[in-house]
């Protein structure tokens, strides 16, 4: 999995503010952006990225985007 | 196996989803389009309070029986798939065996089961058929939008109400049906409505609502959908169950004409075609946008409103798979037409 595409692709579902960028620190729970449609679309867009499935019960594990990214092992 | 006609009857109210969640999205317009987005679901066909699952069944089966021109008299067995039913007891079958004034020699049950339940229900009618019944009428449908809280944003936008009526008589049947049905009961917290069984009894505790973190409103007594665990199953399990069917039956999706998919919301239809690897033209959809998720009626629905024109013209080669609650899943292979009936109606109060 590329933490970098991912994010890139992560960051054109959902609406950043002027300035506002996705890094991998980034603690997507708190991000102004995060809403139950993004975690559908993250499940999702990890799925295509890394090859496999991400639980809701992992997710629930991750704080951050890197802890995301970490997953797909 | 030869199914000779469907029809659905939806409940009576259409509601716009824009006008609908506008209320519940004030304070983020965004959100209200992305949620309209997620679902495609135009508007929503409701029942009222007082129109229930049972109401939409009688007039689901009359408009059949008055179509297809069939005496009741000759109807062996009345399934009725539903999980919001008139009362625990009796069930509604028989409530419906006794609207329609069917013989007593006519057996009557319900199936509890959701979004699975018209495929589960025809491969139940199948079997009847098999062991030498001569007509099958099915029900199969619910009035989900009466167990949500209005404040529930995560749901609302999603159901709508209809019951469907099938019927399926003895016959030569040269491509008779492949079922393909699974469960997973690990799974019972994904989609639940806890309170009002006797595991809970209704109570003023189950009165008692609770907001989750994204501002959804729910007691007890009210319908829960996890939408991360709804995905998490439908693309584990829904892809795979679609090509085991098909491996069984030596077909690929390409000798298919379409692909009826329980139409959960736009995002989980998506999803399946990408997964499937299918053109989205060959997995109608009208009928989601226009009704909503219609539960064990939704696959009904897209044959008597999608396909409605060429099931009446000729026969139709068709994979048909239903996926939800329970969790449960069912798929089946079959060849559908020319139907004597298959169409879709509101209910008239």
């Amino acid at each position: 999995m590329n933490p970098q595409a991912f994010l890139k692709d992560l960051e054109s579902l959902v609406n950043l503010k002027p300035g506002e960028t996705i890094v991998l620190d980034t603690r997507f729970r708190e991000a102004p952006w995060w809403d139950s449609m993004v975690a559908l679309n993250l499940l999702v867009l990890f799925e295509e990225h890394a090859g496999k499935q991400l639980s809701p019960q992992s997710l629930a594990q991750c704080e951050t985007l890197q802890d995301v990214c970490a997953m797909a092992g | 196996m030869p199914i000779t006609a469907i029809t659905t009857c939806t409940g009576p109210l259409t509601v716009s989803n824009a006008d609908d969640l506008t209320g519940l999205c004030s304070e983020n317009p965004q959100q209200l389009q992305r949620v309209l987005a997620m679902t495609g679901i135009e508007t929503r066909c409701i029942a009222p309070p007082g129109v229930t699952t049972l109401d939409l069944g009688e007039a689901a089966a009359r408009h059949l029986l008055e179509k297809t021109n069939t005496d009741p008299a000759g109807i062996d067995w009345l399934l009725f798939v539903t999980q919001t039913p008139d009362h625990f007891q009796p069930c509604n079958a028989n409530l419906l065996h006794h609207r329609l004034g069917l013989p007593k020699n006519t057996a009557a049950i319900d199936l509890n089961q959701g979004c699975s339940g018209w495929v589960y229900g025809l491969q139940i009618a199948h079997a009847q058929i098999t062991a030498g019944a001569r007509r099958v009428l099915l029900l199969a449908g619910d009035t989900i939008s009466q167990t949500l809280h209005p404040r529930d944003r995560s749901a609302r936008p999603l159901f709508g109400d209809a019951c469907s009526a099938t019927l399926i008589e003895a016959g030569d049947d040269p491509h008779p049906p492949l079922f393909h049905l699974c469960s997973d009961g690990s799974g019972h917290r994904a989609i639940k409505q806890p309170a009002g069984g006797f595991r809970q009894p209704l109570s003023e505790a189950t009165a008692v609502e609770s907001t989750d973190a994204d501002g959804n409103v729910r007691t007890p007594a009210n319908l829960h959908m996890n939408g991360l665990e709804v995905l998490n199953f439908t693309l584990r399990e829904e892809p795979q169950a679609i090509r085991n069917l098909l491996a069984q039956a030596g077909q690929s999706l390409d000798e298919l004409d379409a692909i009826v998919l329980h139409q959960a919301s736009r995002f989980i239809l998506d999803q399946l075609i990408r997964k499937l690897g299918v053109p989205r033209a060959k997995v109608p959809s009208e009928a989601l946008a226009r009704f909503g998720n219609l539960s064990s009626a939704s696959i009904p629905s897209v044959l008597g409103h999608d396909l409605s024109t060429q099931l009446q013209q000729r026969s139709l080669r068709l994979l048909c798979s239903g996926f939800g609650v329970g969790l449960s899943w069912g798929s089946c292979l079959l060849t559908l037409g020319p139907l004597q009936c298959v169409d879709t109606f509101p209910f008239e109060q």
